[in-house]
């Protein structure tokens, strides 16, 4: 609720819709008459109210610009970006939290020096950097890969590298920072007395116990993606949700921006609540602690 | 105090590449006497180390309407350096007043302050900052207050919570017995104990603003054209990524240099003033 008035009267600021949608010789009276079907001449509260009405039943309204209901055109993109933000994901926590570990496993070594300039590139360089350095290697210079478009699995590999390339740095650094933390714990000590090697320590017990703020980060990363879309997915002409937005926004179309924004915090918010429930599987003290309570 | 100064040693490379930035935003003119505005046809599209007719150097080359890219580097740190320290000194300035207020009157005014922080932060930052700018008019004022307004529920809980645990304590109790007024207590003793974390939280936020302002600009909602931003520049550079690399290779170079030893001096600063941020 209080997201969709924020983004409501942000959109309502933004000046007349009607200009830019018709033709640049359309008199006056077909601008009123258009401004009057769309509902746009009437106070601005008596809108407000009708767009939680319409919300309240679920009905999201229909785009200014395609005359269809944004609910479908959201569907439509939506896959895209969920399937880009997958992808994208599963680079980014696999080699984030790989490199965490060797960092820590390997503290001090030259190994960890190795990753240096990785983590540096993912913090200071922004993720449409990235997808242009990447674009003019493996497009321009190799040929090996697509730069533009959504045509199959070889077109899927640079967007996902490129928005991946946002959450790997940190993902790295904080896992690393809490393995640290972990290993020097006394049950560290117990198991390596009892004998068993540094992977097995590593595997069947730091990094259950290191996993909680790894998860946090994760959902938090997770949320970032679908904002680092917007971006990746101009850079790369992929039709997912951010492209979408970009479009919406330069055409002025309210509906569809409310929508999107509305519909895309939302996932985040159920991100966030998930990424929650998961503390519990991976931690089960969690559990215990709030039953006794 | 030894390792302190070790410390100040390893960063001292990144404050010079700062200073140097600093330099360029605001006399521009000493590092480049061309103008970044300035087209010419007839010599689009040079490669580096281009040399003029008259004898004129283009050390990065030129771009897709003949500018000079050294120039157009050079002015865009000024868009840069201002978008993200007039922002980073709005939302600390924003967050910090209302945090101290919602955490010292701990009343209806203090939790629906913080209510609104969290309504702020479970919309997607950068998508609100687009929608915002959009709906606003993309200038440079505009991306200021955008970026300022959007960001200062951070600093707001920093400073809510640090209030809360400095209020507390038995100094500011007695204080209230001296007869101290809330302003007084707020200005005068509570500010203090906050300011250096919420400095900590802006050196650090101050590396993102720089990166969130290049990819604003990037889609087209930041500094408009033909004023030079680095990252309107790689817009118009992706188009051109198979005949002229060079359009795109530079603006990535200063964002990053820029980012690069602003986080350094940021993780500096924040291990001197505040261990605890994240």
């Amino acid at each position: 609720m209080g997201i969709s008035t924020i983004v409501f009267f942000a959109l309502h600021l933004s000046g007349d819709p009607v200009r830019l949608m018709v033709p640049p010789d359309a008199t006056l009276k077909d601008m009123d008459i258009l401004r009057h079907e769309l509902g746009l001449d009437r106070p601005l509260y008596i809108q407000y109210v009708e767009f939680f009405e319409n919300l309240s039943r679920g009905d999201l309204g229909h785009s200014y610009v395609q005359n269809r209901p944004v609910l479908d055109i959201i569907r439509e993109r939506f896959p895209y970006t969920v399937r880009l933000a997958l992808a994208a994901l599963l680079i980014s926590v696999v080699t984030g939290i790989f490199i965490g570990i060797v960092n820590a496993v390997f503290r001090g070594k030259w190994i960890e020096k190795m990753f240096v300039p990785f983590i540096l590139i993912g913090q200071c360089l922004p993720a449409f950097c990235v997808g242009i350095l990447l674009i003019m290697l493996f497009s321009v210079q190799l040929r090996w890969l697509p730069s533009t478009g959504a045509r199959g699995l070889k077109s899927l590999i640079l967007p996902s590298i490129t928005l991946a390339s946002l959450s790997i740095a940190s993902l790295a650094q904080v896992t690393r920072a809490n393995m640290l933390e972990q290993l020097e714990q006394n049950y560290v000590r117990t198991a390596r007395a009892k004998g068993a090697g540094t992977p097995r320590i590593v595997i069947w017990h730091v990094i259950r116990n290191a996993g909680i703020p790894i998860i946090t980060l994760v959902g938090l990363e997770t949320a970032n993606l679908l904002g680092g879309a917007v971006v990746t997915e101009t850079i790369f002409a992929w039709p997912g949700l951010g492209l979408l937005t970009i479009q919406a926004i330069n055409a002025r179309d309210f509906p569809l921006v409310q929508a999107i924004v509305l519909f895309v915090s939302i996932i985040f918010i159920a991100v966030n609540f998930l990424t929650d429930l998961l503390y519990v599987i991976v931690d089960p003290r969690i559990k215990l602690e709030k039953e006794s309570a | 105090m030894n390792s302190h100064r070790k410390k100040l040693l390893r960063v001292a490379p990144f404050f010079v590449v700062f200073f140097i930035y600093v330099f360029a935003a605001l006399v521009p003119g000493t590092f480049s006497g061309k103008s970044p505005t300035l087209t010419n046809l007839g010599q689009r599209l040079q490669a580096p180390g281009y040399v003029a007719r008259e004898g004129e150097v283009y050390r990065l080359g030129t771009d897709e309407l003949g500018r000079d890219i050294w120039s157009r580097l050079v002015y865009g740190a000024r868009v840069s350096m201002s978008v993200s320290f007039a922002s980073v000194l709005l939302s600390a300035t924003i967050g910090g007043m209302l945090g101290v207020v919602a955490g010292y009157f701990q009343n209806v005014s203090g939790t629906l302050i913080m209510r609104i922080a969290d309504v702020f932060l479970s919309i997607p930052f950068f998508l609100l900052a687009i929608l915002t700018v959009a709906a606003l008019g993309p200038n440079l004022v505009n991306l200021i207050v955008v970026l300022g307004v959007a960001r200062w529920p951070r600093y707001a809980r920093v400073a809510h919570g640090k209030t809360l645990t400095t209020a507390n304590q038995d100094f500011i109790k007695a204080i209230v017995v001296l007869g101290a007024g809330p302003g007084r207590i707020l200005l005068r003793h509570v500010l203090p104990e906050i300011v250096p974390s919420l400095i900590a939280l802006a050196t650090v936020e101050v590396g993102r603003m720089i990166i969130f302002e290049a990819s604003l600009s990037f889609i087209g909602l930041g500094i408009q054209p033909p004023e030079p931003s680095w990252g309107s520049m790689l817009t118009q550079g992706q188009y051109y990524l198979s005949q002229a690399w060079w359009l795109s290779a530079f603006p990535c170079l200063a964002i990053f240099f820029l980012a690069l030893s602003v986080n350094f001096i940021g993780d500096f600063a924040r291990d001197a003033l505040d261990p605890k941020i994240e």
